[in-house]
């Protein structure tokens, strides 16, 4: 908070006495409501851990929760969510969950898989979707129930049993998941026939008054991604409205609000499994490799 | 109303309150927030400092103070709001800065705290479960000699949650607080800021 004049108030304070607020840090929320936030334990505990360890421990203990390291402090009771990895998955995560998924005795050879395609991980990924079926979810960005229907977990479950009848609309749920296979198909097919090169561009926009704006160019060009769920992802993730808008010259960009410029760059190559090689920052007009 | 307010495309220019506009918010405080005295008001809102004014939108005007600074053009703190002819409310960051400035207020459960972080108008239940509050019903009686209400339909209030020291939103009474007890079904006060939403981020203009 800015305390920019000392106005004359504090003359008077008996009759209102002003406090200072803490804000946290990482979200700007009185740090009592943190826990409701997507960061909460990736951002704001160890944010309110370092400025106000006194505070933290105060709030952890009108929770009931025992006040530990930083990363270990669990979910306080009140929100009904299971406890979420500290981390997203890095590529070699993903590629270990899928592998432990479709194929687990040949988890061994995910290390030389690695290598051997490094910078081409989303040909590899897209080959083994194709080959096996949809990705396992990183539980990381699965924290909510809109995530949890997504429709590529519906997917897993019809996979998994076969013979468990469904309450009711067996055929609704069939037919839906044929269209999103087909989707899907169509989608893969037309990155295969080469029409389209892989370049996101990932722009910060500054606005009045220390507002940003995080713009991503170009992920409909990355197989696979469907843009609203990857902006809904982007939002859960930054805590921030995100949408997908349509551009004058007919491409699609994803609008987040905040200055996220190089964690939503990494988070592309991250979660999304695209090349680094693909992957740009745009600083100011010039466009620059993300390494 | 706030959702996803942004001064910097959302507000028009701003212009002085005038003296008898300001006088006439602050009355309309007092007559509604019973807590709130006069002299407390006139801490806030001094005469000899006017306060500025944005329109956002065509129904929606922001109330903020004005600093003045040496090295750079004034900057303007948002600490009222009025949508249309509606009730006058202060912004939560003023709320949380004066733990003694008691607006007309309710408390949600707990329950409720997720709903309200999204934007949700509070529910009956809300209030009516266990760890939600609101004022009393009949501690006075209309000329039938029936019960008033402890809040009328159209009354803004600030919310509290269960648990919770600092407020959590702003809304209007969509029903009295005898019909909030007595249906104890659908939408008790509709949402007008809240916690996270675009004025909460907005410290200065
Ligand atoms: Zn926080």
């Amino acid at each position: 908070m800015s305390e920019t004049v000392a106005i004359p108030e504090d003359n008077d304070s008996n009759l209102l006495p002003r406090r200072s607020v803490v804000y946290c840090g990482a979200c700007g929320m009185p740090p009592e409501y943190c826990p409701y936030g997507p960061d909460f334990e990736t951002h704001c505990d160890p944010w309110l851990a370092r400025h106000h360890p006194e505070l933290r421990a105060l709030l952890a203990e009108r929770r009931g929760t025992v006040v530990t390291a930083p990363a270990s402090v669990k979910p306080t009771t009140d929100v009904p969510t299971p406890a979420r990895p500290a981390h997203p998955w890095t590529t070699a995560d993903r590629l270990t969950a899928f592998y432990e998924q479709y194929v687990p005795d040949k988890v061994d050879s995910v290390p030389a898989l690695l290598e051997k395609y490094a910078g081409k991980e989303d040909k590899l990924f897209l080959a083994l979707t194709k080959k096996y079926g949809p990705e396992p979810s990183d539980p990381y960005y699965s924290d909510s129930a809109d995530y949890d229907d997504d429709e590529e977990s519906n997917d897993d479950d019809a996979d998994d049993d076969d013979n468990r009848v469904p309450a009711d609309g067996a055929d609704v749920t069939s037919d839906s998941n044929q269209k999103n296979k087909k989707r899907r198909g169509a989608a893969a097919k037309k990155v295969s026939e080469g029409t389209v090169a892989t370049r996101v561009v990932v722009q910060k926009i500054s606005q009045r008054k220390r507002r940003h704006l995080t713009v991503i160019q170009g992920m409909e060009t990355v197989p696979g991604i469907k843009l609203k769920d990857a902006s809904k992802m982007f939002s859960k993730r930054f805590a921030g409205s995100s949408s997908v808008k349509e551009t004058a010259v007919g491409t699609k960009e994803i609008i987040i609000q905040g200055d996220h410029q190089v964690d939503v760059a990494e988070m592309i190559v991250d979660k999304f499994g695209v090349a680094e090689s693909c992957v740009f920052l745009d600083m100011d007009g010039d466009v620059v490799p993300l390494r | 109303m706030f959702k996803r307010f942004d001064p910097s495309h959302d507000t028009s220019t701003s212009t002085q309150v005038k003296a008898s506009i300001q006088r006439s918010l602050k009355s309309q405080i007092l007559d509604r927030h019973k807590s709130i005295t006069e002299d407390t008001l006139e801490v806030l809102l001094p005469k000899k400092s006017p306060l500025v004014q944005y329109k956002v939108g065509s129904h929606m005007m922001l109330y903020c103070k004005r600093s003045e600074h040496e090295d750079k053009s004034p900057t303007d703190e948002p600490v009222l709001f009025q949508h249309r002819d509606g009730p006058i409310m202060p912004t939560l960051k003023l709320l949380h800065r004066y733990p003694t400035l008691k607006f007309t207020q309710v408390t949600v459960d707990k329950g409720a705290i997720p709903f309200l972080l999204g934007g949700a108008n509070v529910m009956c239940p809300g209030l009516t479960n266990p760890g939600g509050e609101m004022p009393a019903d009949g501690s006075e009686q209309d000329e039938h000699g029936f019960d008033k209400p402890g809040l009328k339909k159209g009354d803004g209030v600030v919310i509290y949650a269960e648990g919770k020291e600092f407020a959590i939103a702003v809304g209007t009474m969509t029903m009295s607080s005898l019909e909030v007890r007595g249906k104890n079904k659908g939408i008790a006060i509709e949402l007008m800021h809240y916690l996270g939403d675009g004025l909460y981020q907005t410290d200065e203009i």
